[in-house]
């Protein structure tokens, strides 16, 4: 007994001191000094030739290579497999200089990672993916990521129009808080079963001939159908027994909000959190109100089910796939998740209602990478930003992201050039108008709080829009003016 | 069960304190002072990690007590909602645990094995429970709604939790699930201290199962029952990941099922605002704390008198 | 625990009962019956407890070997519609996981932690068990009021504090925190179990010419290795599960930790749930087993230590 307690004492302690050992190691990325054959083009009388030289820690090298992490915010396949294709494409571009290592990050986690990076003083990714609005301006408000400007030349300058660097930029001092990736809008689009507007015999909307609202609702009653196959308006239609769903928008806590201010703001041509005056508010003009309202209440119509209320994106898909649904409401992005998880649907993309003859008004901004306090290599990270906006480089990164690249050169480029799909957006691009928003830090709050919550109601038909307008309206000027 | 004697230690022995030094420390630094720092907190108005914090007095407290606008708006709600959720969470375990206890007290073979059974819940870290159970409340393909569909009290699809207006009770059955194990546990080591003399003396006396329980079984288990109860009102008073995984999507807050530590995160970390985030949270402990002393009302007269 | 209830000694009626033997015969016959009555009734009824435990798992061991054609089906059953491994093989060599590298992570910090916290607060339940001193009374109230103390309040107190050590994104960070997080729990339970163990056993050792601490050291000790081992298992699954700390803390991914790693995966498989499911098994197995290994020990020793 008393030999196997030593023993057990003995391994046991030997096993602890080890893992304490390993327990200490500091996470420092690896610089990457694997390779071990190297080909040398060394260029001899005029010709180059290409011999094979095994590297050999040379002192006298210039400069050492440097690694810098990318964290990526990818959630499915095609837009994880274009960003590691774009990183690949870079570390063979700048091999030697630079090197860019892929991290597999989150999008509900970005906000943990930076500040758990700034407090531990380093040790996180240089670049982190993120949006512009909630995002990038919190963080550069809060001093956890970096001001571009230092580093940003007239050559980088020209690959975004002002208007989409203005969205980028801090109201306070001008700083310009992240590089531009991919766009925000224009991107919604009504994806749509293409068998099943043809067995309603409706003609599908096109950029020339939309529809309104109106249309769209009428169109969807069309398509709604109980098990004998009569629609909705017809007599005898069968209201507990609907196969079939005309339209399905998502209608959760986030999307009333952002879906419905879309639609809104694409009427008004402005935003509609704004400053009058110097006095923030929730500014809702006639029109944009009508978009609004008739957003919330598609439900109303019938054309959906309650249950859609807090459906998720997949579960849209899903629908739209096997049949469920005629149409539904999602972004560009869903394409080539659709395209990917269902490879023998084929799928319809049209415009967004609205009024034949109105200007389309889209909001600049939306995702850009930032570039966090403590990174090491502020040089090198900077001219990665730069190197992924050219057009060639941020085709491939926005195509396989299914959002449109915040350079619009890069629709020209492959593998943008070539698909039909994205022709509704390139005609968005040219038929709208962009305006930008300003940043207000209560906006989540408020969203949270106040909006959110008073449109849901509006969604359930508890409340009347015009109410809840309203309120938002009275709640915002407390709420959106508070100091920081 | 018998109770040590205690050493009597006169002031001059410095043994326990030395062995108790770790445990202060180690308490001092990584419980009092998160603590200590949090109660300043509440006290300044500081944004977020990193902000400068400026002492304002009773601000924060006021504002969510007395305002309307953000969090202050919910915090009634999340209080009858904290409440809502820990009575009715620890009024299931507690009930589904003394019906476990008494089933598994009485012996027969394979005992064991159904004791294996039960620690399962709690051996699961809350992530993947949380996951398998949103999966199980699937609205098409769930196994809940399969069997509520086989048995005719369903029609088509429904879904439980994740929705805006989603009711609470769905995440209240997980956590009941969760937590009826451990109820089970503590009650099955009060019972198995009851000696069967008494059982057997009333028997005899010609009482049945019903009698047995009311007149022996109870009294006899006050101070663990009162114990068990105590502790898992406090851990589910303060419980967070059940809801926040389980019954929202995302970083939507949820406000229908908002309770107080819920709101105090967001208030924290999602709208920066860590100052009223840590009164808020500092007003649920304090609730807790009344909470606690009034179930426990008759062991502090006793230990008075 | 109170104390036992004096019963009327030498009464025991049902001996008294005499009856004839043929009766007697019958009244056995009977008897078996009820016990079989008896038996069937607890099979089922601890039958459904043990079905209400395991549920969601066999569900989720269902869905980890289910092809993921089959997992979003009409028809439900617990048995895979078409057994697969797939799921356990594309989890376990996606590079994307890292299950491996989270795997090494968690058992290190929980290895760690555990120890640790043992050393603490073995050595701290047993002062609180043997000794009276200044201040004792005190002290367990203390214990008590920081068991209370919401998470959230001291997430943020915590994490403030890390950062100012440097313990951000370190293992060590980690294993200190979850080491002093258990402590409350594991004080009680073990002073507990020292309370049950009679205090004569160290007299005689010290009478017999012991000093305190060899005494502690070769009777109390060994006595108590089950409740120990058993307090020390429960820690380690507490750290083998625990989220949200190590989620706020830990940053690099090769830092990971396991229930961490599954949300990052998750991440990626979004529709997925087979892959979800097998990776969710791995994570879950460890932690069953050794809590079915250690459930007699746990048992007892959770009895001993809630009987204050």
């Amino acid at each position: 007994m008393k030999r196997f307690r030593l023993v057990l004492g003995i391994v046991s302690m030997s096993v602890i001191l080890t893992l304490l050992l390993a327990a200490c190691a500091t996470p420092e990325p690896e610089v990457v000094t694997k390779v071990e054959e190297v080909e040398v083009t060394r260029i001899v009388e005029g010709e180059s030739e290409t011999i094979v030289v095994t590297a050999t820690p040379e002192p006298e090298e210039p400069k050492e290579e440097v690694t810098i992490q990318l964290w990526s915010t990818a959630w499915f396949p095609s837009s994880i497999d274009a960003r590691m294709a774009l990183v690949d494409k870079f570390n063979e571009e700048y091999k030697g200089r630079i090197q860019v290592e892929y991290i597999q990050g989150s999008w509900g986690e970005v906000g943990t990672y930076v500040q758990s990076g700034v407090a531990a003083g380093g040790g996180i990714a240089c670049l982190v993916e993120y949006e512009v609005e909630g995002g990038a301006q919190e963080f550069y408000m809060k001093h956890w990521i970096q001001d571009l400007r230092p580093y940003m030349t007239d050559e980088w300058r020209a690959l975004m129009t002002e208007k989409q660097w203005e969205a980028r930029r801090f109201p306070d001092d001008g700083a310009i808080v992240a590089n531009g990736t991919v766009l925000w809008e224009p991107m919604q689009l009504v994806l749509y079963n293409p068998e099943h507007l043809e067995a309603a015999g409706v003609e599908p909307a096109t950029p020339d001939n939309p529809w309104t609202w109106e249309d769209l609702v009428e169109n969807a009653k069309l398509m709604t159908l109980d098990a004998n196959g009569n629609h909705l308006g017809e007599p005898g239609f069968d209201n507990n027994n609907i196969v079939q769903w005309g339209f399905l928008p998502r209608l959760d806590l986030e999307k009333v909000w952002e879906y419905g201010i879309r639609f809104a703001q694409q009427r008004m041509g402005k935003p509609v959190v704004r400053q009058e005056d110097g006095v923030w508010g929730w500014y809702l003009d006639e029109e944009g109100a009508e978009v609004y309202e008739s957003f919330l209440t598609v439900l109303q119509e019938g054309v959906a089910p309650s249950m859609a209320i807090g459906l998720s994106g997949d579960s849209l898909h899903e629908a739209l796939a096997d049949g469920t649904a005629s149409m539904i409401l999602r972004e560009t992005f869903a394409i080539p998740i659709i395209h990917d998880n269902y490879p023998d649907f084929e799928l319809g993309a049209m415009p967004t209602p609205f009024n034949p003859g109105d200007t389309m008004f889209y909001k600049a901004g939306g995702e850009g990478v930032v570039m966090t306090r403590n990174c090491e290599h502020p040089e090198e990270a900077a001219e990665f930003l730069f190197w992924m906006m050219k057009p060639e480089n941020l085709a491939i990164y926005a195509y396989g992201n299914g959002m449109l690249p915040a350079n619009y050169d890069a629709l020209d480029a492959e593998p943008f050039a070539s698909d039909p799909t994205w022709d509704i957006i390139k005609d968005y691009l040219e038929r709208g108008e962009v305006f930008t928003t300003s940043y207000n830090p209560f906006l989540d709050e408020f969203k949270d709080t106040v909006a959110a919550p008073l449109l849901m109601e509006v969604v359930e038909g508890k409340r009347t829009f015009a109410e809840a307008n309203e309120i938002l309206a009275e709640q915002a000027n407390l709420l959106l003016n508070q100091e920081p | 069960m018998k109770i040590a004697n205690r050493f009597k230690v006169s002031g001059k022995s410095v043994f326990p304190y030395v062995l108790l030094l770790p445990t202060v420390v180690a308490i001092i630094m990584f419980s009092l002072y998160p603590f200590l720092s949090g109660i300043w907190y509440s006290f300044t108005d500081i944004g977020w990690v990193g902000d400068e914090a400026n002492f304002v007095g009773l601000k924060n407290y006021k504002y969510i007590l007395t305002g309307d606008i953000g969090a202050a708006r919910f915090f009634k709600q999340a209080l009858v909602q904290s409440i809502y959720w820990t009575l009715t969470a620890v009024a299931g375990q507690f009930v589904i645990g003394m019906f476990s206890a008494l089933v598994l007290n009485e012996r027969f073979p394979g005992r064991f094995l159904f004791r294996m059974a039960l620690l399962v819940p709690i051996a699961i870290p809350t992530v993947i429970l949380a996951l398998t159970w949103q999966w199980m409340y699937d609205p098409f393909y769930g196994l809940i709604n399969y069997y509520l569909r086989l048995f005719g009290f369903l029609e088509g699809p429904k879904a439980w939790v994740g929705q805006p207006n989603s009711p609470m009770w769905p995440l209240i059955a997980v956590a009941i699930w969760r937590g009826f194990p451990f109820m089970t546990v503590m009650l099955l080591s009060g019972l198995q201290g009851i000696s069967h003399e008494l059982y057997e003396a009333a028997e005899v006396d010609g009482a049945n199962v019903i009698g047995r329980f009311r007149y022996i079984t109870l009294p006899q288990m006050r101070t663990i029952m009162t114990i068990a109860v105590m502790l898992h009102i406090l851990w589910w008073w303060n419980h967070f990941d059940i809801i926040r995984i389980v019954g929202q999507s995302g970083l939507e807050f949820a406000y229908r099922i908002a309770t107080l530590p819920i709101l105090g995160w967001f208030e924290a970390f999602q709208w920066s605002h860590l100052a009223r985030g840590a009164a808020i949270s500092m007003m649920s402990m304090l609730m807790l704390i009344g909470i606690m002393i009034w179930n426990a009302r008759r062991e502090i007269r006793s230990v008075r008198l | 625990m109170t104390t036992s209830r004096e019963i009327q000694p030498g009464i025991d009626k049902t001996h008294r009962l005499k009856i004839g033997t043929a009766s007697t015969a019958m009244l056995s016959q009977i008897g078996r019956l009820q016990k079989m009555f008896r038996l069937i009734m607890l099979y089922l009824l601890a039958g459904l407890i043990a079905l209400i435990c395991l549920l969601p798992i066999l569900w989720m061991a269902k869905t980890s070997f289910e092809t993921p054609q089959f997992i979003r089906n009409a028809q439900v059953q617990f048995w895979p519609l078409q057994f697969t491994l797939e799921n356990y093989k594309n989890v376990l060599t996606n590079p994307h996981a890292m299950i491996w590298r989270a795997m090494l992570n968690s058992l290190t910090v929980a290895s760690i932690a555990t120890v640790l916290n043992l050393m603490i607060t073995t050595s701290a339940g047993y002062a609180m068990s043997r000794f009276e001193f200044k201040g004792k009374l005190v002290f367990g109230m203390y214990l008590l009021m920081i068991y209370m103390i919401p998470r959230t309040l001291i997430l943020i107190g915590l994490f403030v504090m890390l950062a100012k050590l440097r313990l951000i994104n370190r293992l060590m960070g980690l294993v200190i925190v979850y080491a002093a997080i258990g402590i409350t729990l594991s004080i009680w339970w073990l002073k507990g179990y020292f309370d049950s163990i009679p205090v004569e056993l160290e007299e005689q050792a010290m009478i017999d010419g012991c000093s305190r601490v060899s005494a502690l050291r070769r009777i109390i000790l060994p006595l108590s290795m089950p409740a120990v081992a058993a307090v020390g298992l429960f820690q380690f699954v507490d750290c083998w599960n625990e989220f949200m700390i190590a989620l706020t803390i830990i940053q690099s991914p090769q830092l990971r930790m396991l229930p961490v790693q599954i949300v990052f995966f998750m991440g990626i498989q979004r529709v997925e749930w087979g892959p979800v499911m097998a990776f969710s098994m791995i994570v879950a197995a460890p932690a069953i087993i050794l809590f079915s290994f250690a459930q007699r020990n746990m048992v007892s020793g959770l009895m001993a230590g809630f009987s204050k």
